[in-house]
């Protein structure tokens, strides 16, 4: 059974996503269960697998489907499907599973209330979109990446195309550009299969960087891949489609996609560079990596000052997501030690802020109908605990310590100073105290904008927190956000600087 | 010698868990206050405990978690640590009295978060001074910052809510956009962040950077105002009398001249400045200035916390300028300047904030003749100035002896002159107030007739506080054993 683990995290959600659409008919408030059952079971399996790997002296763990790629029934090794575990895709496919586990509970109040009758149809995409993403975590074939890429991107579409209004136009965009940004990606597969004839990226890592350096094909591939992941993660100036469809989408597909989908492009476009070119590679045409740094500090520069122009909470999150795409990217680029370990720590620590600061949307829109800024008002006395959520998660987002955040912007900077990238510098403070101007806003009018209602003359605010299905994931979430800033150095130490290939020195 | 030791974690949350439960008993004030008081001896029952050890040259260390490779959230006890610690928590207790006797006759319905945000203010104030290495400190730092944010919009009127935004952007902008970098810069090239005698810089670091350091750091921790980010400081005077008293005139601007004394002598080193004249230069020009113009300014505030806020600003320049000098009696002056400036201007703030209850008066120029209606307040106004000017019998004259004392030790003896002056001007904005308080006529008719002492929880701790500034004269040398122990570390060459 143990050694079935790394296929059980895709299987869960995946079957589930069929058994749910099944069951359904014979009794559509079966979709549920069967749903969370599945997701369940990929949480639990990301989590022992990640705990197996800690513990043990493998560095990454293997899976032939079916057997096929194993030495007794394919001696080359280049026929089989093959996923694998190592210490990078180990923490990202053990946080989109649990997330993806607490973001179902936390959606079945507000889908029963914005999609009634429809809930079956919606869990099933849920889950296919969740098996997609944990798919393109885990696969250990450039191919196969492809493949369950358009499988999360097409369940994606459906599910923002749900909401009302102007979401199939939001979603109609998205579409446009994710299918452009898939295009890009399969064509520099192509480039790629073309010169080396193997799809396997342990075969590719070994492939590249000794033989196909100067490979005119191989680099044009790597280009193509890196703008089409670039679409997918919505990085500066691909990034137009963004904020719409994850604000005119139903709340839940907003709580689900937002924190994963582009987190998830991250991880594809950090596998590529590290693993099948080899940072050696990314380091060999420093024009391509400065304007790609000049990119990353215009992304988080965009994201800020237009998350500061809304008046929405939603569109403000999602202006965020640029901005953070802007780190990860940009750490990734600068290609050293700490911009590396800050772009991986980054990934977890954003995913996890992100989704918090949806779920905390969720939750205000389930109990107030909206999420005008102005509107919130004395939210602290009508939500305190969805409200403190809040505050916490800005400050994550801003990069106070203890939390998760301040870490990360450590990592980067520290990443920054070391290869001298000044602007990128600029540019994460900068983002901080935009941020922190937000967190002012949000405070100014939730908390002291309506005095307190115990004071005698005042009306009376009734505290009214989100139901408790929606609420404990919340704040579960949120906590998390502390807990992986306590314990960064254990995180470091035991999983992402394991997961840092050789980095050549200057 | 290192021990290990769990005590200095729990001094330092022991009020966190406080503020947990005073949140929950906020229908049971006399409970609610009973907790305080309870916490407030816990924690000076445990830092006695650590003075005997802490004065022989022990230094006691605990790490909770590893957070960065090689930095920790990490305690250290010594003897500057322990002597800012003893502060804040021994004058924790006289402003909770009074503020039991300022809030409860109003009626006040958010005493409930005052308190609790209270005790996690007191809590970050004594972890920075636990702090061993300087991210332990910037977290504590940025604690403080978010924690006295409620107390500073405690009325949550417009007025409030335009201070606290003040507040809070000089501090989070500085702390973020100078402190932060600076640090990281700091780790980048050292590898350690840990408070050591000799400083974490090697022979190799540039003077360059070191100057670009040293001025991000300096500006960076703007709780310790130094212009020009000083102006969150008068700012923050909106906030009810117990808060301006123990937090803006000990606590939170304390923290910030604390971070400057640690990061010099702990990260730069005293022997470094010592040797790069082009530093110290820096440091006391940029103190001297802000000492010099606060001064100036404050000689023209009419408003009572207005003035006495640029006093302390010019104070905290005192302490910065002191460590600036380098030399071994500098620092010391510098030091023992937190608790004897500490007593002087927390009695002043009280004293503000009785005279406006007594008799609804902000403006100095309201003042005259009132004296003669509430003596108690003035006679520990009078106290309270004379310690802040430096006059015996008063603590202040202490440590101004050990700040003279260490210009002429040191290469920038022009500061003695500084010193001088600022006396001078300390005096001149201060003793007018108390002379035309009790021998002028009356200048405001309504003023007058409606004074009166305000209640024995209000006047007893003006006069405790009052009685300190008198009290550290006497007991000076006591309070020196726990410099000379940190000075045996930090300063040793020296």
């Amino acid at each position: 059974m143990i050694e079935h683990l790394p296929i059980l995290i895709i299987l869960g959600p995946l079957l589930g996503a069929v058994f749910a659409s099944l069951t359904s008919w014979y009794r559509p408030k079966l979709s549920f269960p069967v749903v969370i059952f599945g997701l369940a079971i990929s949480s639990l399996s990301a989590i022992l697998i990640v705990f197996k790997l800690a513990f043990s002296e493998l560095d990454v763990i293997h899976y032939q489907l079916g057997g096929w790629g194993t030495p007794e029934k394919d001696e080359y090794g280049i026929v089989g499907i093959q996923i694998s575990v190592d210490y990078l895709n180990g923490l990202i496919l053990a946080t989109v599973s649990t997330i993806g586990l607490l973001t179902a509970v936390f959606s079945t109040r507000s889908v029963e209330r914005e999609l009634t009758g429809q809930q079956r149809y919606f869990f099933s995409l849920f889950s296919l979109l969740v098996s997609g993403l944990l798919g393109i975590s885990i696969t250990g074939d450039i191919f196969n990446l492809y493949v369950f890429m358009e499988i999360a991107a097409l369940s994606s579409y459906a599910l923002i195309a749900y909401g009302k209004g102007r979401s199939y136009m939001a979603s109609f965009n998205y579409l446009m550009m994710g299918t452009m940004g898939a295009c890009l990606y399969l064509l520099g597969v192509g480039f790629v299969f073309v010169k080396t004839g193997t799809l396997n990226i342990e075969n590719l890592s070994q492939i590249i960087p000794q033989t196909l350096q100067n490979s005119q094909a191989v680099f044009v591939g790597f280009v193509l891949i890196m703008i089409g992941a670039w679409a997918k993660m919505a990085f500066f100036p691909l990034h137009g489609w963004l904020p719409n469809a994850y604000s005119y989408a139903p709340t839940a597909s907003g709580a689900l996609l937002a924190p994963l989908a582009t987190k998830v492009s991250v991880y594809a476009m950090l596998r590529i560079m590290i693993t099948v070119y080899s940072i050696d590679y990314v380091l060999k045409s420093p024009s391509i990596q400065s304007t790609v740094l000049l990119l990353s500090t215009i992304s988080i520069l965009v994201g800020s000052f237009f998350s500061i122009t809304q008046s929405n909470l939603r569109k403000i999150a999602c202006y965020f997501i640029i901005s953070e795409i802007g780190y990860m990217v940009g750490g990734a680029w600068l290609a050293n030690e700490p911009g590396l370990k800050g772009a991986i720590y980054h990934v977890v620590a954003d995913a996890a802020m992100t989704s918090a600061f949806f779920m905390i949307i969720g939750c205000i829109v389930y109990r107030t109908g909206q999420t005008e800024l102005k509107k919130l008002d004395g939210l602290f006395y009508k939500m305190p605990l969805t409200f403190v959520a809040l505050i916490i998660t800005m400050a994550a987002l801003i990069g106070v310590p203890p939390t998760c955040g301040f870490f990360s912007k450590f990592y980067l900077i520290q990443g920054a100073v070391q290869a001298g990238t000044w602007h990128f510098v600029i540019a994460l403070l900068i983002s901080s105290l935009i941020k922190a101007i937000i967190l002012f806003r949000i405070i100014e009018i939730g908390y002291n904008k309506v005095p307190n209602p115990a004071k005698e003359g005042n009306k009376t605010i009734t505290r009214e927190e989100a139901p408790l299905s929606m609420l404990i994931p919340t704040l579960i979430v949120t906590l998390s956000l502390i807990l992986i800033g306590l314990f960064t150095d254990k995180l470091v130490t035991n999983f992402i600087a394991k997961a840092l290939p050789e980095i050549p020195s200057l | 010698m290192e021990e290990t030791l769990t005590t200095p974690f729990w001094i330092v949350f022991i009020s966190s868990m406080a503020a947990v439960l005073i949140a929950l008993c906020g229908r049971a004030p006399n409970l609610r206050e009973a907790i305080i008081f309870l916490a407030a001896i816990c924690k000076l029952a445990l830092l006695s405990t650590l003075t005997s050890g802490v004065l022989d040259g022990k230094l006691y260390t605990f790490t909770l978690i590893n957070l960065l490779p090689n930095v920790g959230l990490s305690f250290k006890v010594d003897g500057a640590g322990l002597l800012f610690a003893f502060v804040s928590v021994t004058l924790w207790i006289p402003v909770t009295i009074y503020s039991i006797g300022l809030l409860r006759p109003k009626k006040d319905l958010s005493q409930t978060r005052f308190y609790a945000c209270f005790s996690i203010a007191i809590s970050s104030a004594v972890g920075v001074a636990f702090s061993a290495n300087l991210l332990t400190m910037f977290i504590f730092y940025e604690i403080l910052s978010l924690s006295t944010y409620p107390l500073v919009t405690h009325n949550q009127d417009d007025e409030a809510i335009k201070g606290g935004r003040k507040y809070l952007t000089y501090l989070l902008t500085t702390s973020v956009g100078l402190a932060l970098p600076a640090m990281i810069i700091v780790y980048q090239h050292t590898g350690s962040l840990d408070f050591t005698g000799g400083g974490v810089f090697n022979d190799k670091t540039s003077n360059t950077l070191l100057t670009i350091l040293v001025v991000m750091f300096l500006f960076g921790f703007a709780k310790a105002g130094l212009m020009p980010f000083h102006a969150w400081l008068p700012g923050a005077m909106v906030a009810p009398a117990p808060v301006s008293s123990l937090l803006h005139a000990v606590a939170v601007v304390k923290v910030g001249v604390f971070s400057i004394i640690r990061i010099t002598t702990g990260i730069f080193g005293v022997d470094l400045l010592a040797n790069t004249p082009s530093l110290t230069t820096i440091i006391c020009v940029i103190a001297a200035i802000t000492l010099i113009t606060a001064s100036l300014i404050a000689l023209t505030q009419d408003n009572l916390k207005a003035r006495l806020a640029y006093s302390t600003i010019g104070q905290l320049s005192y302490i910065i300028l002191g460590v600036g000098l380098a030399s071994a009696s500098g620092i010391a002056g510098a030091m023992l300047h937190i608790p004897m400036h500490a007593v002087g201007k927390i009695t002043l703030f009280l004293c503000a904030g009785a005279i406006y209850e007594a008799c609804g008066a902000k403006y100095i120029s309201q003042m005259n003749g009132i004296g003669r209606k509430i003596p108690f307040t003035f006679t520990a106004f009078f106290l309270g100035s004379l310690c802040v000017i430096g006059l015996p019998p008063t603590g202040g004259f202490i440590s101004k002896w050990h700040l003279l004392n260490g210009t002429l030790d040191s290469i920038q003896q022009w500061t003695f002159a500084i010193f001088l002056i600022s006396s001078f001007l300390n005096a001149a904005y201060f003793i007018p107030i108390v002379f035309k308080g009790f021998f002028s006529a009356p200048s405001d008719e309504k003023v007058y007739n409606k004074a009166s002492e305000p209640s024995m929880l209000m006047v007893a701790p003006m006069l405790i506080t009052a009685t300190g500034c008198l009290l550290v004269f006497f007991f000076s040398n006591f309070l020196y054993q726990f410099v000379e122990q940190f000075l045996n570390v930090y300063a040793k060459t020296n």
